[in-house]
């Protein structure tokens, strides 16, 4: 009996503790589920951050191989899924493009995740379908457990590129705003002695016709025979009244005056009116010697008391494909830079500035030089930076020579250098190319001039 | 005696275009040309010369600087600036030196009626120490309250063209030399503007605020008063003959130049004063004791003393600012209107009669009254009857 009691005993110990380990095994596994639940929460909850993200958002590893890619990723570069394609494919082939992708920084990663972040974005050209973009990207890279993950954010730049434009378009509006006073005056000084040449020659002529109709009646009497004294006085006295030797000495300057006048002003206009075409993103013939001319006639009121202007230009010189209106904006930067420095720091009878063309093997230089006060060499480096300037708030905007940077290295492959003297001169070198350059190149940071 | 004018500019074509051109003037004006402000120094050393037409834009000497030399070693003569230029800080250094602004192109009939009217003046005023005094003036004082307010107007940001405009228009000074910029060339077409509230409308606050504030076209009155003068009463006097002038000139003809000119005309009737008492205090004040003890008008007074009166200074001052005739014609007659030689209704008729019948109504002291109406002039424009009305018209506007 005793036995019995004792297994029964252990028996209801048994089946206790496995109602025990039952519940426990009951608690354990949900709190599994829930922790799951959490896990498959947060795993949501981030993927649907970075599908939905505004940019587009790619992460591939060491090999090119992309993991994952987002929706304005899918948007931007024109794909149902770029999942398990080479990363460089969404990207034009140059030789910039690893290092821009593939990023690796100097010091060694002793740490299981390291995360680097990147220091500036780079342009690219994107591939989208046959279609070609300008993107921004900025690439990161983390290692977990040995695995390596870059992740890349792309932005579409087309619609900053246009912007950036119509933003070039209006400044230029806003210089030809500010021309046109000059250039007003320009045309009125002429005007004004072309209309009082051509009254002096209108009031002159009125004199002369009764001159010549004097003249006349006398030939038509000598020839019948008659009297002519009397004629005669009245044209002597006629002649005296109207003062004839002046006239004969003035008609010639009035009428040749009145000429260069016409002459002067259509100048003007005709340079104007080259200056101001509309910024276009196609290149076509440019003179780059008329170029230089063009500028120069329609800023002359801003230099006459200013500077003198020598220009040394290269018969030689062929034109160039380039962009006509640019480049114009480009001289007229440089050049307004020049009085401006010329006129606050020197008296008005000794500021020169030359202008030089060269034509070179596959390119066409363009030297401007000013007898300014130069440039200080602590802030030659950032000249060409956007946005920078000496001048006082409000008075400059820091876009002149990022603009002609742009245009000149950017939208013509071109180059621009510039050499300072303090106190003594400050020299611009541009050199551009003769043959056209395919493609619309990537903007690379004006660090590059120096 | 031929009036004679010196051109200068650095163009040699402009001068020969004027040269040939102004031909016709050859038997009334003698006519000199100077290649920039250095060669026009040198000429005017060795002749004189009655006016000078110059350009603005001229290299080492230019139009503001040669002008302001001029105004110092020649003061009496007539100085005119003849430019294409429009950039208004070149423009505000000219506005103390020049007299009258004209913008190229020109036609000849502006440029030669514009000489006529500033030198036919000289005839009228003919010490030549007042032509000389007079035509050195670049800007008439103004009260102290006003200018400073105006002042601190134009500080703020929420300055205000309408109070800037009532401002100016309650100031003589300050209205005069209004006029003179917005009725010559200096900022754009000349306008026959005669309300200072459309002419500082016409500026707007980007042109008046440098003037006022940079290019000091307005001073204050640092000057005390002494007996008989006050700048303030000036001002008040002038003011209500302005009022009186409109109130008449409405009654004639509702035609709304000739009512703001007669308005302006009588703001300005005795600016010969001011002028006079700002500048030669002691011998104004001699005057003014003269016409008390002598119990004779203020300008029979000023004849004896200065040899002409206040309304050929004043005359001639606003003639040389390029003011528009009617006014110009106001001030000068106001005490002889006959001379004037009129024959109808004028600015001039509004104010004789408004100075006369405000007269026993703002006296400088108690002494009785010393104008007269001048019956004869107001019967051979025929407006006599009209009289009566005129005068309940003026002491009613006193008392509403």
């Amino acid at each position: 009996m005793a036995d019995v009691e004792l297994l029964q005993r252990r028996l209801d110990r048994e089946r206790a503790a496995r109602k025990a380990a039952e519940s426990l095994l009951e608690q354990k596994s949900l709190e599994v589920y829930e922790a799951n639940q959490k896990l498959q929460d947060l795993a949501d909850r981030t993927n649907a951050i970075v599908e939905t993200a505004a940019e587009g958002i790619i992460t591939y590893d060491c090999d090119g191989i992309v993991r994952s890619f987002n929706r304005s990723a899918k948007r931007i570069f024109g794909v149902a899924s770029g999942v398990d394609q080479n990363i460089r494919m969404f990207f034009k082939d140059n030789p910039r493009r690893d290092s821009v992708l593939f990023p690796c920084w100097a010091y060694d990663d002793g740490e299981n995740i390291d995360q680097h972040s990147p220091s500036e974005s780079a342009e690219l050209i994107g591939v989208r379908g046959h279609e070609k973009f300008f993107a921004e990207v900025a690439i990161s890279r983390t290692t977990h457990r040995a695995q390596t993950t870059f992740t890349a954010l792309v932005r579409d730049l087309s619609r900053r590129k246009q912007l950036e434009a119509r933003l070039g378009q209006a400044q230029k509006m806003e210089s030809v705003g500010q021309l046109a006073a000059g250039i007003a005056h320009e045309i009125n000084t002429p005007i004004q002695f072309v209309g009082d040449n051509i009254r002096f020659l209108q009031s002159a002529f009125n004199d002369i016709a009764e001159l010549l109709d004097a003249f006349e009646e006398l030939a038509t009497t000598v020839a019948a025979g008659g009297p002519a004294d009397c004629l005669l006085k009245r044209i002597q006295n006629q002649s005296e009244i109207v003062d004839l030797p002046f006239l004969r000495e003035e008609f010639p300057g009035a009428i040749q005056q009145s000429i260069q006048g016409i002459e002067r002003v259509a100048t003007i206009v005709r340079a104007m009116k080259d200056f101001s075409q509309p910024a276009s993103e196609s290149k076509s013939s440019v003179d780059i010697n008329l170029a230089i001319q063009n500028t120069l006639d329609v800023s002359r009121n801003l230099y006459r008391d200013i500077a003198v202007v020598e220009t040394f230009l290269d018969t030689e010189l062929k034109p160039i494909p380039g962009l006509a209106g640019q480049l114009n904006q480009c001289l007229l930067n440089i050049l307004t830079n020049a009085f401006e420095a010329i006129r606050d720091h020197h008296d008005l009878k000794t500021g020169q500035i030359s202008i030089t063309t060269r034509k070179l093997d596959d390119c066409v230089e363009i030297v401007i030089e000013d007898n300014g006060p130069g440039i200080p060499t602590d802030i030659r480096d950032r000249i060409f930076d956007p946005f920078f300037t000496t001048k006082e708030v409000g008075k400059g905007t820091g876009q002149g020579l990022a603009f002609v940077y742009d245009v000149i290295v950017n939208k013509h492959d071109g180059a621009i250098h510039v050499q300072s003297t303090a106190g003594q001169s400050t020299t611009f070198i541009i050199s551009l190319p003769t043959v056209n350059s395919p493609e619309p190149r990537e903007q690379s940071h004006a660090h590059a001039a120096h | 005696m031929k009036t004679k004018v010196l051109f200068v500019d650095d163009e040699a074509n402009v001068l020969s275009g004027l040269r040939r051109m102004l031909r016709s003037q050859r038997d009334v004006w003698t006519m000199e040309f100077a290649n920039g402000g250095a060669a026009a120094l040198e000429l005017l050393q060795q002749e004189t010369f009655d006016v000078i037409v110059s350009d603005m834009r001229m290299p080492a000497i230019d139009g503001a600087e040669l002008l302001m030399r001029v105004a110092n070693q020649y003061p009496h003569m007539v100085r005119l600036v003849l430019s294409g230029q429009s950039e208004h800080e070149k423009i505000f250094r000219a506005i103390g030196p020049a007299h009258q602004f004209l913008s190229k192109p020109c036609d000849p009939e502006m440029l030669i009626s514009t000489i006529e009217r500033a030198c036919g003046l000289r005839s009228q005023l003919q010490d030549e120490a007042l032509q000389k005094l007079t035509s050195q003036i670049s800007c008439l004082p103004s009260l102290p309250n006003i200018y400073r307010e105006l002042v601190q107007e134009l500080e703020s940001d929420e300055a205000s063209i309408d109070r800037i405009g009532k401002m100016i228009g309650s100031d003589i000074g300050m209205s005069a030399k209004i006029l003179q910029l917005v009725n010559s060339s200096f900022f754009g077409l000349p306008q026959h503007v005669t309300c200072p509230k459309h002419a500082v409308a016409m500026l707007g606050l980007d042109i008046i605020r440098p003037l006022v504030l940079s290019a000091n076209v307005f001073k204050q009155y640092e000057g005390s008063d002494f007996a008989g003068f006050s700048l303030e009463q000036s001002i008040q006097h002038g003011l209500a003959v302005a009022t009186a002038s409109r109130a008449i000139a409405e009654t004639v003809e509702d035609i709304s130049h000739l009512v703001d000119d007669s308005f302006i005309a009588g703001m300005m009737h005795d600016v010969g004063k001011l002028i006079l008492a700002v500048n030669l205090p002691e011998k104004y004040s001699s005057a003014l004791n003269l016409a008390d003890e002598g119990n004779i008008a203020i300008w029979e007074a000023e004849k004896q003393v200065f040899g002409t009166t206040h309304a050929e200074v004043g005359a001639h001052l606003l003639g040389l600012w390029g003011l528009p005739n009617p006014i110009v014609e106001a001030v000068a007659f106001h005490h002889k209107p006959t001379a004037s030689g009129g024959t109808c209704f004028a600015p001039l008729t509004a104010v004789h009669v408004a100075d006369v019948l405000q007269e026993p109504l703002y006296p400088s002291d108690n002494a009785p009254a010393k104008l007269r109406l001048d019956r004869d002039y107001l019967a051979s424009i025929d407006v006599l009857d009209r009289v009566e009305n005129w005068v309940t018209l003026v002491k009613s506007e006193v008392f509403a």
